[in-house]
């Protein structure tokens, strides 16, 4: 698939035509989302009306988890077959995951305060998900700390294998440890535990979200192959 | 095996003669127990059930501080290249360092921490099963500040971004031990806690040893 | 052919330092590379013992790949390169002591002053090597020459910081050691007139690039 957009021409162009589609999509999405988790779905029986900030907060935890899987495959891409192309992405995706970490733990503290009292607890998830947010951090740091953006690259790429191990502790810490957080609801072994009208306004939130990080993705990524084409001919000049 | 040993014996005769190495961890230490103590005031019943949580402060920080000078000088005067193109492997080397680092630091601590239980009133028994944990909870955290400085060497020695980059993986060790170390001084059972941080070593090991694998290729590009 | 490099290409920092480069080394052959600074001079040498990898080509030595060299790599060639390697806070001797340790060449108590004679160490072999001067320390690092059995020597620029005394007396281990079939690889950046030697000088790549303009067609453009 890499190598039908080999030339970095045609993936621009690629990206100019998909780029406004999918943030239109985003957008329409979104709303649709919204009107469907304030207006559509029922309160929680348990939560009340606090429920809703679910379905900003459940996308944004996925979306935080899966950006940084991504970074972590163009990572053993990059030290494994050196495309530039794998170094684009990662650069472009680690501020994008920084902030939807920061949007979950922002969002769960918002929910945690009435339903749990208080605004923060050193809980495994919670924990695990600062952890992340610290190496979405520590990432960008590398990205921009070298004067040569191919050093940083590699560095950031080696960095960013490494904090694959939190991943699953995230991803299992509701299981592994006896947590406040509650545990997934929505898993592919079992039937969810989760009403069809709530499931609906979640799922469109999430494909929206994901139609946004797809949008800003692009945008990012035109700007670092734009920024780095100026590096080039710049180098070239001082020859 | 006899490679092993070579290194082995070339780490120990210059980290000993380097007088500097045990200094540095040993002073370290020694100041920031005054710094606590001194913080902490006149009210010593409120340090009692402070102690481990500062001691692994201390340790971490001054680990941190000894890593560099097991792996910059090594850098800086070309014995790290010499050592790789006389055919040794990357994941040799820093085990080695690693190993020798482990024991100065245990050797050393044998020495502090009765100094340390005697300044915040640690019983013989729990001093005992705090060095325990400290045995067993150093390697993983040597080999961790061992990768961390062989990153901040091209970040032109800047201390803070080598422990933000790294102090992510520095968490589960320390959640882990205090946490077990509690369980043991405070049930009073001789169960295997420890067994857990024996567990994050084997998983540390493998991965430190690749990553500063994968990082010592790039020093010399 | 104690060493034999093919077609080897190498690039550093987006820079084309090697393109097809070859080179042949034969037994007793003293070969001088020169060239400016940043031709590639310390990174051919780097090639060869195999700190760096290259890109494309093959690097042999005594007829084997330098891929299949593990362990057996310290007993075929000796490398001094341009950082010395020396450990300042012990001393010349122990410093000695441990490079043929490692590089599994034998220190003999009893030959030891030999060795140190060659470069007028004897009354200094208890100091440590961070007492010593620029000169005195390249002098301890050409010293190993002397202990080591290996029939291949890289040297990196051998006469930085010598006086003319020790210029000659490692010209003459030079020539001794490829009177007694070795061979020997070495840079400088001054044109030292050597007898019966090769010389082989890198050009700076800065020139060859400006004729290709990025077109920016290709990822590796980037």
């Amino acid at each position: 698939m890499i190598f039908k957009f080999a030339n970095p021409l045609k993936f621009q162009k690629l990206t100019d035509s998909i780029q406004p589609f999918v943030s239109y999509l985003a957008l329409i999405l979104l709303i649709l989302g919204l009107f469907f988790g304030f207006f559509m779905s029922p309160p929680d029986y348990l939560q009340g009306e606090t429920v809703r900030i679910m379905y900003v907060h459940v996308p944004c935890a996925w979306f935080s988890l899966m950006i940084y899987s991504v970074i972590a495959l163009c990572a053993v891409f990059a030290i494994v077959f050196k495309h530039t192309l794998a170094y684009i992405i990662s650069r472009a995706c680690a501020p994008i995951g920084a902030c939807f970490t920061i949007a979950t733990l922002l969002t769960g503290s918002i929910w945690g305060k009435p339903t749990w009292g208080t605004w923060w607890v050193w809980d495994a998830r919670l924990t695990s998900e600062l952890i992340l947010l610290f190496i979405y951090i520590g990432l960008m740091i590398i990205h921009n700390s070298y004067d040569d953006k191919s050093k940083s690259d590699r560095y950031a790429s080696i960095l960013a294998l490494i904090g694959v191990v939190n991943l699953p502790i995230i991803k299992w810490s509701v299981d592994w440890w006896n947590t406040l957080h509650q545990p997934a609801s929505i898993s592919k072994f079992s039937s969810p535990s989760i009403d069809s009208s709530m499931m609906v306004p979640l799922f469109i939130m999430t494909f929206s979200i994901f139609c946004f990080f797809i949008s800003i993705l692009l945008i990012r990524i035109k700007g670092e192959i734009i920024q780095r084409k100026i590096d080039v001919l710049r180098l070239n000049q001082l020859k | 095996m006899s490679e092993f040993k070579n290194l082995f014996q070339r780490e120990l005769l210059i980290n000993l003669k380097n007088f500097l190495v045990l200094f540095t961890f040993s002073s370290f230490f020694i100041i920031s127990i005054m710094i606590f103590v001194f913080a902490f005031g006149s009210d010593f019943s409120a340090i009692d059930g402070l102690y481990k949580p500062i001691i692994w402060v201390i340790l971490i920080f001054s680990i941190t501080l000894v890593s560099e000078h097991f792996i910059y000088n090594d850098f800086f005067d070309g014995s790290l290249k010499e050592l790789e193109f006389l055919g040794y492997s990357n994941e040799l080397i820093i085990f080695c360092k690693s190993f020798v680092m482990w024991l100065l630091i245990i050797f050393t601590t044998f020495f502090l921490v009765p100094i340390f239980s005697i300044f915040f009133n640690i019983s013989l028994k729990e001093t005992l099963f705090l060095f325990f944990y400290i045995v067993f909870a150093t390697p993983s955290l040597t080999l961790i500040s061992v990768v961390s400085a062989l990153f901040s060497i091209q970040l032109g020695r800047n201390k803070i971004i080598q422990f933000i980059l790294v102090f992510p993986f520095y968490i589960p060790i320390v959640i882990f031990t205090t946490s077990s170390n509690n369980i043991q001084t405070t049930t009073n059972s001789h169960n295997s806690n420890f067994l857990i941080l024996i567990g994050i070593f084997f998983i540390t090991l493998p991965l430190c040893l690749f990553i500063s694998r994968l990082i010592m290729r790039e020093l010399n590009r | 052919m104690v060493l034999e490099i093919i077609s080897v290409c190498l690039k550093r920092n987006k820079r084309v330092i090697f393109n097809n480069f070859n080179l042949k080394l034969n037994k007793s052959q003293i070969m001088i590379l020169i060239g400016e600074n940043g031709a590639g001079k310390t990174s051919l040498l780097d090639l060869v013992a195999g700190v760096l990898e290259p890109e494309k080509g093959t690097i042999k030595i005594n007829n084997i790949s330098s891929k299949n060299l593990n362990s057996n790599k310290r007993d075929m060639y000796t490398y001094l390169s341009n950082k010395d390697a020396l450990k300042e806070n012990l001393t010349i001797e122990e410093n000695l002591m441990m490079w043929s340790k490692i590089s599994s060449n034998k220190f003999i108590e009893t030959e030891s002053n030999n060795v140190l004679d060659y470069f007028g160490l004897r009354n200094l072999r208890k100091n440590l090597v961070g007492n010593l001067s620029q000169g005195q320390r390249k002098k301890v690092t050409l010293s190993k020459l002397l202990l080591s059995k290996a029939k291949l020597w890289l040297l990196d620029e051998p006469f930085n910081s010598l006086d003319s005394k020790s210029v000659k007396k490692t010209i003459k281990l030079i020539y001794t050691h490829s009177k007694n079939g070795g061979s020997i690889l070495l840079t400088n950046h001054i044109d030292l007139n050597f007898r019966n030697s090769k010389k082989i000088t890198l050009v700076n790549s800065h020139s060859k690039l400006k004729k290709n303009k990025p077109t920016f067609h290709k990822w590796g453009d980037f």
